[in-house]
Order: structure tokens, then sequence, then C-alpha cells
């Protein structure tokens, strides 16, 4: 699969994850009736972290409306608005905070269309930041994407960059049943590398996008690990190290096609993602390429890059020592290209 | 024309090493049929019958009645009216007929001195995958492999250096010579070729296009039909003919070529597939190869080699004997094949 509808817009310019988030918000609440959005704080302030800035000013406070401090009750009044016709944006301020609505999001939404035979569908976005870097500690820094991507039902979406995030909120949207959409906290500032598309233009969820290519290593990367990664390839690019660098985008369906297509080439894999190591959704790629043909053309150890199985410290040194940094990636990719031959 | 052929005597069991010859069933001058009893064979095992890999005529009985045949050695010598490519499974590696090694083009190829064997070799060694699934193509035992990786580990560059089997680097320099040396001959037939790249919705199996390839072939010449596929196999590039397969099922025609492809890659063809080719197919769609030419061989009619194509489609070239087709006629053939399909 290839992601074609990524480039092609001619009128373009250079946005930050919140502002793109935004665009892509209110495109759809432009188009059509059934799109609102609804959280803590989403409407006067403007969100936690801003994404949803002036929206209620634009679209009133029936459609940009603020709830009470209770997360179940936010998600159990979106499912039930889905189920009636409605497309809800449900924004939970933290994605740690997702615990509090578990039942809502894995025992309903998820559930629902299939329990009934397809005969009713619940079109349900939730976003929610995610990950450390704030110094907001243990329970504000988590990255919980595999508990969503092991609840079958469920598709969820980690975009890496403004361009991506507008196009895959906007398939997430138009999306019949529910899509879990996690933003990393670092990125809604990010201005991005590539300028972001007007226009309506969607972003199919479940394709893989190979970020840049090169023959001596694949790294599959998600979120903000993306852009680390790609820092690396870069550095690395000079000294004559080429990395072929994969964003699945959507960890749920995952597209492994493009994985396949690269790791026979280049014979070696790094995997890198924020959350644990412990169950991490790298675990599933792996095992993929190494119940496949392509285990036959590894040259290297696979090779793991992931967050410490310990909850995310306070302390900013410790803090930054507890995820994957620029300079461990680097390490990690030097090591596997110049020790296996 | 006819050609001559050397049968041989077989490799029967692993560990067989000789042969006693019991006796012959045919007389210098008599006329055989593919498939029909030449002579009876002895072993420590097993007594086994060896029939004609083709039709043609007996000329000379080589070897005596009661004597002990060392394998790969020569037992009769017949003249086939179709090329025997005698897939070099059995045959001495010393015995490239004299004709073929005397081609100028063939590659010049200095056996590696032979490997040293260690003393004492490890029951299990490390080594990553890519070298393990090279050796066994090289036909190197991988615990025969000096590791320079991590942890004593065998990396695919160290099976690349490695030292090839000499017995494995002859046999292969032999099939190849002999492959080389038909293609040459088949270059001086008068012939052309025709190109057609078209859309496929569903993948085609192997058997679905053998099958399909002889049927056409069948309606066009009234003959009896043989396809030899290019297989790959330790002793380089195998022709298994499939004989009669327009009518077969296509089950069971799947089986037979996993069967034989399976054979193959061990270095064993059957005998009664050596010979009788009407035409070659060579498929290089496994290889991701988007098209190619593939020349006509003595004694054949046409090749067909099928590309993978770019996106969703497969290409055809197809080249034949123009002595047996009309130049219109070979045209419709391949337009026929593809209507079919």
């Amino acid at each position: 699969m290839s992601d074609k509808s990524d480039k092609t817009d001619t009128n373009s310019r250079m946005l930050t994850m919140a502002e793109s988030l935004r665009e892509a918000m209110t495109i759809a609440m432009t188009e059509r009736d059934d799109v609102f959005l609804m959280g803590e704080d989403v409407g006067i302030y403007g969100g936690a972290f801003g994404v949803s800035s002036e929206m209620q000013n634009k679209f009133g406070p029936e459609r940009i409306i603020d709830t009470p401090i209770s997360e179940l009750g936010i998600v159990g009044a979106a499912v039930g608005a889905a189920l009636a016709g409605m497309r809800p944006i449900v924004e939970i301020q933290f994605s740690d905070f997702t615990a509090q609505a578990m039942d809502q999001i894995a025992n309903q939404a998820a559930k629902i269309h299939f329990m009934l035979g397809g005969a009713l569908h619940v079109p349900l976005v939730l976003r929610t930041p995610q990950g450390s870097g704030t110094g907001a500690a243990a329970q504000h820094s988590q990255v919980l994407e595999t508990w969503f991507a092991n609840i079958p039902g469920l598709k969820v979406v980690v975009p890496s960059n403004p361009a991506d995030a507008k196009g895959l909120l906007l398939s997430a949207i138009d999306d019949p049943n529910p899509v879990i959409f996690l933003e990393h906290k670092l990125l809604y500032k990010f201005p991005g590398r590539d300028s972001v598309p007007e226009g309506s233009q969607r972003i199919p969820l479940g394709v893989s996008k190979v970020v840049r290519r090169g023959s001596d290593l694949t790294i599959v990367a998600t979120g903000i690990m993306v852009n680390k990664s790609w820092d690396v390839a870069e550095k690395l690019a000079a000294e004559g190290i080429n990395i072929t660098l994969i964003d699945p985008r959507t960890i749920s369906p995952l597209d492994m096609e493009p994985i396949h297509e690269s790791v026979l080439e280049t014979g070696r894999l790094l995997v890198v993602q924020e959350g644990p190591s412990h169950g991490g959704f790298i675990n599933e790629v792996i095992a993929r390429v190494s119940e496949s043909s392509t285990f036959g053309s590894l040259i290297a150890p696979i090779k793991r890059l992931a967050g410490m199985n310990i909850p995310i410290p306070y302390a900013p040194q410790l803090e930054r020592a507890a995820v994957p940094q620029v300079e461990d990636i680097e390490a990690a990719a030097r090591e596997i290209v110049k020790n296996w031959r | 024309m006819t050609f001559k052929h050397i049968v041989v005597m077989p490799k029967m069991s692993m560990t067989m090493e000789t042969g006693e010859l019991i006796n012959y069933h045919v007389s210098p001058g008599q006329h055989v049929k593919s498939g029909d009893l030449l002579f009876e064979v002895m072993t420590d095992k097993i007594d086994m019958e060896v029939d004609s890999p083709a039709d043609g005529v007996i000329t000379t009985l080589i070897g005596e009645v009661g004597a002990t045949i060392e394998i790969g050695k020569p037992v009769l010598e017949m003249e086939t009216e179709t090329q025997v490519i005698s897939f070099d499974f059995s045959e001495s590696p010393a015995d490239i007929p004299p004709e073929v090694a005397a081609i100028p083009a063939q590659p010049v190829i200095t056996p590696p001195a032979p490997v040293t064997p260690a003393v004492v070799l490890p029951s299990s060694v490390l080594a990553v995958p890519k070298a393990r699934a090279m050796a066994a193509e090289k036909g190197i035992d991988i615990r025969t492999v000096v590791p320079t990786g991590p942890d004593k580990t065998i990396m695919a560059a160290d099976v690349a250096n490695a030292q090839q089997n000499p017995e494995l680097a002859k046999r292969r320099a032999g099939n190849q010579a002999l492959i080389a040396a038909r293609i040459a001959e088949g270059s001086l037939i008068p012939q052309a070729t025709f190109n057609k790249t078209f859309a496929i919705e569903n993948k085609l199996s192997d058997a679905k296009i053998m099958k399909t390839w002889a049927r056409v072939l069948k309606e066009a010449l009234s003959t009896e039909i043989g396809v030899a596929k290019v297989t790959p196999s330790i002793y380089g590039s195998a022709l298994p003919v499939y004989k009669n397969i327009e009518s077969m099922d296509e089950a069971s025609l799947t089986s037979l070529i996993t069967s034989t492809t399976a054979s193959a890659a061990n270095g064993k063809v059957p005998l009664a597939m050596l010979s009788g080719a009407s035409s070659t197919l060579f498929d290089l769609r496994e290889l991701k190869l988007e098209s190619g030419r593939l020349g006509l061989l003595p004694g054949q009619s046409s090749t067909l080699t099928i590309g993978s194509g770019k996106k969703g489609k497969i290409s055809l070239s197809l080249t034949v004997d123009l002595r047996v087709f009309d130049l219109y006629d070979a045209a419709a053939l391949l337009a026929r094949f593809i209507t079919i399909l």
C-alpha cells in the first residue's frame, strides 16, 4: 500500500499539530452537522493544550461542549450520541484518565457493532494526549496505546506530525466505528517537517508511511519516536549509514507490508516506541516479522528500544532516562549496522 | 534431430555409492518409449528398475551384467529425439560433455581448495537466519563456517566469505554450462518474441498458468505437450518437465509442482521429468522482477517468461520457433492464452 493522498494539495503551509488537528475538526464540523466535540475545558478554555482554541466562538456551546469532570460520563454520553446517529469527538484531557472511562471504551464502544450483528455503528473518535517530557509525573505521562490496540473493535491512531494528524483525524471522524486518537503532548507545538495541505484530504487508516528510504537498516517507530529517529537517520546518512524509517501511523489495524518489504532489503530491524517494552506494540511488529518468511532475510538480531518498565519519574533527568532519546536510537542503529554484516 | 544421451547408474538412496547391474531389458538398435524399462539394479538396500528418460533408440550397452558400477558412471548410451536436459543429479560432475566444456562463454570456475574439516564440529552453532539460508543454498555445512559476529555468531558475511563445497561448485558449473550451451544452440533457431502486459484480478497459481499454457499449446500443435518449468535447485536451475497437464485438475497439479519443486531444490528430478519438453516456462513473479525473456532451447518450439509487471498486472514474453509456428499464429497464441486466463 502507499500513501498517495499525502502530498497532492498545491496549497499548503506550515502548521503545528495543535493547529492541524483544530483545522481537521473545523473542516469536519463545517462539512456535516452531526459532528461535535465534548470534553473537559474544550470550550471556553480551548482545551488543556489549546487544540480547540476559539472553536466555541465559531460553532457555539452546543457543538463545542464543556463537560463536568467525569470521564466515564463523557464517553458514555458520546457512545449514546453515536448510537443515536451523531459523530461525537471526545477529548480526554490526559490519556491516563481514560482508565476512568475504560468500561465505556472497551466494553461498550468497541463491542456494540459486533454484538448486534453489525446492526448499529458507534462513530466515535476519542482524542487524547499521551507521553512524557512535560514534567507531569507518573499519572500524566503514560503511553497507553497497547491498552487500546489489544481491544478488538477499536482502531488506534498515533500521528507523528501535523500533516498526518490532520488527514488521519478526518478519516477517524469518517470511520463508522470507534477510533482512539493518541496525540503526543510534545508534538502539539511541533511545526513538522512537511507543510500541511489545505482542504479536506483524508489519509486512510491502516496505511504505514515510509518516511525515508535507505538500504542499511529499517527503523519502525511511532509518534514522537518517528521524529527522534528522523534526526538519527539524518545524522547517520552523513556517515554513509542509510536508514529506512517507517511510521505505521495506525497501530491497529497494522499495515506490515512496507515493513516486510524494507526488512527484506536491509536485513536489519530496529523498533522504537516510548511506552514500556513489556507487552508493547513493537513486540507485535517483531512477532509478525519473525513468523513470516521475512525472518529468513535477517542478518542481525532484531533490536527493541522502548520505555523502561517503571512509572515515569518526576525528576527531569530520570524522566528523560526512562524513555528512548535520540542518542539511544543513534547508538542502537550504529551498533546494529557496524556489528552485523 | 537426434541427441546422444548416456544413462548412468542412478543414486537411489542417501548412502548408495555403487549398484550391481542385474540385467538389461533392451538391446542395441531397439526403439524405446519414455518410461520403458531399460535395466535393473541391485543395491545393499533395494532393487530398482531404471526407465528410459525419453523416446529413442538404444545404441550401446556399456555396463557389464553382474558388474558393480559406481553411481554416475555410464550404463548405456541411447539416441533420443528430444533433448534430455540431463540436469545433473546423478552424473559425476567430471562428466561434462566435452562439446559443452569447450564452449568459450563458459565461466571459468577454479575449484577452491577443499575445506579442511574441523576435528570435531559443534552440534549446534549460533547463526543469523540469513546465514543459515545462504549456507543451505550454497551447500555449506553451517558448522564449518568461522563466526566473526558478536557472541561467536555466524553472520551473513561469514557465509559469503566461506568456501563453497567444491563438489557442489563443480556440479553447478556443469549444469550452468549445459544450459548455456543449449541456449547458445537455441539462438540459431529463427525466432520471434511477443510481449504483453495485462491486468489480472486474482493472483494466478502456478498450476493455473502451466495448465492453461499446456492447453493453448495442445490446441495449436495437437501433439503431446510437456512444459518445462525453470526451478531453483542446489545445482543451479533445473528444468523439470510436466507432461500432459492440460487435462489435470488444478489441485493435483499444484501438489505435483510443490513436490517436484521441493525435490528439485535438493537436486533431485525424477528421470521421467527430464525430457519431452515442448516449451519452457520461466516465472519471475516470485523474484518480483517485472519482465524478462528466455531464449529458445533446442527441441522446443517456445519459451514463455512471466514477470510481476507493474502494480496489479503481469507481463508475458513469448518466444517461438518460426519453423514451427506461423508468425501471425504465434502472436495469436499469446492472445489466446490471456483470454483463457
